[in-house]
């Protein structure tokens, strides 16, 4: 499972994303996404919470630097900002120097995508078991 | 060498080649020159040669049409910048939202930045449209999510005057601030969209033709955003937004070349989970509304 590189476009859909994984720190650390007062129509109804609940609460403590904060309210959460904002950083250096675009094959991509979905499942476990207890 | 008229399909013998008459009728003849002809394309038959006994005529039958570009047709929006930003734009909603079959199999998946530009301006017209109609039907509005609010069982932590002006559009800056925001959350749910297909589509090794053609559908798709625009709140979104889910099932499995059961399994799927967060956001109020009658 090789990583080939590939000169790409200064400004491409990678960057994008970087742009949209940036913007999301900028959101969690300033914008006042907390006192937003939703509670998730899931959990309102069976009680339980759904795939997603926590992730905002996951943002907002991470990009304070309250990391077990945010991996209490969701460790999907908690990694998946993480995550994102390692690859912002990552991706806007490499553009800003020039550099190639790491290129993954197929089965490497297909690998990540089944790893996240099951990380999700988990996450929901664990959430639903954490409500339950 | 020897050669045929065109016009009397006669044979002459010739040692030139050009303009000239033909011996039999007297019409003018033209005789191409094979050296000065560009090479024949890889996939062509080979070329006759003029000279020879026996040889084909230069002036035969028309050659076949060349075979389909592999990499595509390009979008008409792609071309923008020769058919005019307006006119492309509505050439290729009439093609994603009307004939998505046909247009997305044949479509060019490389210019993605046309198809993110296409969807970010088709969310934004639909969203820039709801908020003038949220905010002229402001106090209607408010009243009847004031109403639904009061009816959850968090009740006291939606009566929220923020809460309130955000749903009923209620004061003049947050209506400006949602039209300034529109083009950036577009922009952000068309990549964001794509992301969430494209994986359940490599989860179901549907994405031979990687993330460019999902984000190629995925921004042509949104064509169908803009029936909600139209100026019946409510309906006209559920209409586009079902019209949008149909579009990029029917596009996934054209522009990806997958069977459509994949196709649209990738994209029912996490639809199916967010309607069920939305049913149970409609039911509650509606459960507890009838409960206490």
């Amino acid at each position: 499972m090789g990583v080939a590189f590939r000169r790409t476009a200064r400004f491409g859909v990678p960057e994008l994303f970087a742009l949209l994984g940036a913007a999301s720190f900028l959101a969690a650390r300033f914008l006042p996404l907390l006192d937003v007062p939703f509670t998730c129509p899931f959990r309102a109804l069976t009680g339980l919470p759904c795939a997603t609940c926590g992730m905002t609460h996951a943002f907002v403590h991470m990009a304070r630097g309250e990391v077990a904060l945010a991996a209490r309210s969701s460790p999907l959460g908690a990694a998946l900002a993480l995550a994102a904002w390692a690859y912002s950083a990552l991706d806007l250096a490499r553009a800003a120097l020039g550099l190639p675009w790491p290129v993954l094959p197929e089965r490497a991509w297909r690998a990540l995508a089944l790893s996240g979905l099951g990380a999700a499942a988990l996450n929901w476990a664990w959430l639903v078991s954490r409500g339950l207890a | 060498m020897l050669a045929r008229c065109a016009h009397c399909q006669k044979t002459f013998e010739t040692d030139r080649y050009g303009v000239q008459a033909c011996p039999h009728c007297g019409q003018q003849v033209h005789l191409a020159d094979p050296a000065a002809m560009p090479p024949p394309s890889p996939a062509a038959p080979p070329a006759p040669e003029a000279a020879g006994p026996g040889a084909p005529p230069p002036w035969g039958p028309p050659p076949p049409p060349p075979p389909p570009d592999p990499a595509g047709i390009p979008a008409p929006f792609a071309r923008r910048s020769e058919l005019g930003f307006a006119r492309s734009w509505i050439d290729t909603w009439k093609l994603a939202a009307l004939q998505p079959s046909e247009f997305f199999r044949a479509v060019r998946v490389s210019d993605t930045g046309s198809a993110i530009l296409f969807g970010a301006v088709a969310i934004t017209i639909s969203s820039w449209f709801q908020t003038l109609y949220g905010a002229l039907m402001g106090a209607a509005t408010r009243s009847m999510v004031d109403q639904m609010l009061r009816q959850m069982p968090q009740a006291q932590g939606f009566q929220n005057a923020w809460v309130m002006r955000w749903v009923s559009g209620g004061s003049a800056l947050g209506v400006v601030a949602q039209l300034v925001a529109a083009p950036f959350l577009a922009l952000a749910g068309v990549l964001v969209m794509a992301a969430v297909f494209h994986v359940l589509l490599l989860a179901l090794k549907g994405a031979p033709r990687g993330f460019d053609a999902t984000l190629t559908v995925v921004g042509y798709a949104s064509a169908a955003h803009v029936i909600g625009a139209a100026p019946v709140p409510g309906l006209a979104n559920l209409v586009g937004f079902v019209w949008y889910l149909a579009a990029v099932a029917i596009g996934l499995a054209g522009a990806q070349r997958i069977p459509p059961g994949k196709a649209w399994t990738a994209t029912l799927l996490p639809f199916a989970l967010v309607c069920l967060c939305c049913c149970g956001a409609v039911g509650i109020p509606l459960f507890a509304a009838f409960g206490r009658h």
